[in-house]
């Protein structure tokens, strides 16, 4: 598969979701990386401040990114369609909902619908990811699971929360034979090298959470100008 | 401050015993429950959505559920917890208690005022039930513990709590009896101190204790009394 540099435009996605980051940690990291942009779809960060990150960025492309019952996904559906309401208001692009693993685990398929239809009854504009936590399943579940997800026509899937799960390449793998090209899904886990990012791609995904998109940018600059190189020969 | 546990049952008294593992299935909460119950500890920490489960399977328990708030990072924003607290309450009118996360980018960003509004609007919703506020004090550094503990004063908490117990945060290490000893230099015997995070052990639960601490939050409840029992056997 040949891989142009425009082909990671918007793919990548930071999670500045930690409560080390203070307003003012948050105003510089935005500044500095709205010069990302072309490389950066969005950035995830701590709740309350959805509002002042969609302040900073307004007017660029970059997608704020607001998370719901994050990480441990234990809420009840209604406070779940609540946050999500609330955090669209403020102005949040995307929203990544972990779905509650316990009917996921029992695979209790009624209240697995009932969760993925309440969340699509919530009136909003804002991309709506689910994140089931992929990895700590079968690979029969996934399958299924994210069928579910495909058939909204709408919600995206994010394979993992990120913490302590990884996803690994072989999902990726799997997900697309069976579902084709039609569900969006973001990696999130087990990408941290640019390398890693190339094979995610490659394997299908849309968009991968990364830690520090600075060192995948020179990656991908570097393999856009060698393709180049290449062509002219 | 509470005085030193002197019998087996004093000590199941100062204990929530704690399950916030988000792979727990339902058949592992109920299994939970019944054994806290046998137990006779004085509460248990879960994730709010296990609470109808709870009050379905055991109807007449006395058991006080405190159930944990904006966990584990705290940086939901203050409506989100307004609502998860009056949920809670809407489901346990008589037997919860509160255990919300406080909003730490905050108190690292110096919003003092709006810490407090954060605390204070929980306590308010909680309608006199007791509310413990989490100040992540392993990521805390020390004038930080000693402010953080005296917001939690000023807003009207029962209790200083020192951990999530989520070691996924940057600079994350285990609560220490030294934690405790610093919390009550700054609160006095005006409020009551939780330990919780890295409570494991007999030994480690009795240094709490006698450092000051007047709760123990700990998954690991059942292994600290039969050590206990097995010492005075």
């Amino acid at each position: 598969m040949k891989l142009a540099g425009n082909e990671f435009s918007k793919r990548f996605f930071l999670s500045w979701i930690d409560p080390h980051i203070s307003d003012l940690e948050l105003e510089k990291r935005l500044t500095k990386h709205l010069s990302a942009a072309p490389y950066l779809a969005g950035i995830a960060v701590n709740n309350h401040q959805v509002r002042l990150a969609a302040k900073i960025i307004q007017g660029s492309e970059l997608m704020v990114v607001g998370t719901v019952a994050y990480p441990l996904g234990g809420l009840p559906i209604e406070l779940k369609c609540a946050q999500i309401q609330e955090l669209s208001d403020q102005g949040a692009d995307q929203i990544d909902i972990v779905m509650g693993i316990e009917s996921i685990l029992a695979w209790n398929e009624n209240a697995i619908r009932d969760e993925i239809n309440a969340i699509m009854k919530v009136n909003t504009e804002a991309r709506l990811c689910l994140i089931p936590n992929l990895d700590g399943l079968d690979v029969s579940s996934q399958i299924r699971l994210a069928g579910l997800i495909a058939q909204t026509q709408k919600l995206i899937l994010r394979t993992t929360t990120g913490y302590g799960l990884t996803t690994s390449l072989e999902t990726i793998q799997n997900l697309r034979n069976d579902l084709g090209s039609e569900l969006e899904i973001l990696v999130s886990g087990g990408c941290e090298t640019p390398v890693a990012a190339l094979d995610f791609i490659t394997a299908g995904a849309n968009g991968l959470y990364i830690d520090d998109v600075d060192s995948f940018i020179h990656l991908f600059l570097t393999l856009t100008r060698f393709q180049e190189h290449m062509e002219e020969k | 401050m509470t005085p030193m546990p002197r019998t087996a049952q004093e000590l199941a008294r100062r204990i929530d015993q704690t399950n916030l593992n988000p792979q727990a299935t339902a058949e592992e909460i109920i299994h939970f429950t019944e054994t806290a119950i046998k137990y006779d500890f004085l509460t248990i920490s879960v994730m709010p959505g296990w609470i109808p489960l709870i009050n379905k399977t055991f109807p007449n328990s006395p058991i006080i559920i405190d159930p944990a708030i904006g966990f584990p990072l705290g940086t939901v924003t203050t409506e989100q917890k307004v609502r998860e607290t009056l949920w809670v309450l809407n489901h346990l009118p008589s037997n919860a208690e509160i255990d919300m996360v406080m909003n730490i980018p905050m108190l690292k960003s110096r919003q003092y005022k709006q810490v407090i509004d954060d605390i204070s609007r929980v306590v308010s919703a909680a309608k006199g039930h007791t509310v413990k506020v989490i100040i992540e004090a392993p990521i805390l550094n020390p004038d930080e513990i000693i402010i953080a503990s005296l917001l939690c004063q000023k807003a009207g908490a029962h209790f200083v709590k020192t951990s999530t117990g989520f070691n996924h945060f940057r600079g994350w290490r285990p609560s220490t009896p030294e934690d405790v000893q610093l919390i009550r230099s700054a609160v006095g015997d005006q409020m009551q101190i939780k330990i919780a995070g890295g409570i494991k052990t007999l030994a480690q639960a009795l240094d709490a204790l006698d450092a000051g601490a007047d709760r123990i939050g700990t998954a690991f409840g059942i292994q600290i009394m039969d050590e206990y029992h097995r010492f005075n056997s």
